[in-house]
């Protein structure tokens, strides 16, 4: 842990019991020692608390987590609407589709 | 993973297309994760209201022209556009350019590329029918000219 961080990692902490309880609540988490150091010198570099460290860190990684998930439902979803419009034929052509892409912004605009 | 985005021209011939058309392509590649779609809140309403044009109707492919966009935006990255003017001669497409910004994608696809140039200077025919443009660093291009890229990966 550097210097600096260190000092406002201990700063006010000057009482053995106080950090020994910053101590009990990184450890809350089931991780190794090693794991609960790193975190601790984390925290400290970001010059956050490891308990609101983690707790942060683990909101960031479970929104992360859901959003890929959305999305790839989304793409699943995408993917079947592709595959539904396979049984429909097309009435237009790739130039008549291209010129009705145009023709319908220019009318959204129109009327928005 | 290749970011780009589409406007709302290339959206509403995706679901008019026969099928084997570029944007058809560009969005399978979007649904097997190869490309990431950027979005944003005001080019899914263009989308919305472009999907909803009568003739639209009439031709698209899928009854769910709605499900389709909502797929296409929850599958893709949303994004704030970038507040960097743009001076583009249809004010209402620099936003496709804002979101591409905002978002890290190089490209935008539309069939209304002319919309991208700037601004016309008075007694200065503007081209007719461009293909590709560049704003801002980012090229505004026909689908069809994205499927190159695509293939390399």
């Amino acid at each position: 842990m550097g210097e600096a961080a260190d000092e406002w990692y201990y700063q006010g902490m000057t009482k053995r019991a106080a950090r020994g309880a910053a101590r009990k609540t990184v450890a809350a988490y089931r991780v190794t020692p090693a794991a609960q150091a790193l975190i601790r010198r984390a925290a400290a570099l970001v010059r956050e608390p490891p308990s609101v460290y983690v707790a942060r860190a683990a909101e960031d990684r479970a929104r992360q987590d859901v959003s890929e998930a959305e999305r790839a439902a989304a793409r699943r979803r995408l993917g079947a609407l592709l595959d539904a419009m396979e049984a429909r034929p097309a009435r237009l052509s790739e130039a008549e589709a291209e010129a009705l892409g145009r023709e319908a912004v220019a009318a959204a605009r129109r009327r928005a | 993973m290749k970011r780009l985005v589409l406007d709302a021209s290339a959206v509403v011939a995706a679901l008019c297309s026969p099928g084997r058309g570029a944007t058809l392509v560009v969005l399978e590649a979007a649904r097997l994760g190869l490309v990431q779609i950027v979005v944003c809140d005001e080019a899914e309403a263009e989308y919305r209201r472009a999907v909803e044009h009568p003739r639209v109707r009439r031709y698209a492919r899928l009854a769910d022209r709605q499900g389709f966009v909502s797929a296409l935006c929850d599958g893709g990255m949303r994004v704030r556009p970038s507040a960097e003017p743009l001076h583009v001669w249809h004010s209402a497409d620099a936003v496709y350019v804002q979101a591409a910004i905002a978002g890290g994608a190089r490209t935008v696809l539309s069939f209304n590329v002319r919309h991208f140039l700037p601004p016309p200077a008075p007694n200065v025919p503007a081209p007719r029918h461009p293909v590709r443009v560049e704003v801002a660093g980012v090229t505004v291009m026909e689908p069809r000219l994205y499927l190159p890229a695509l293939r390399e990966g």
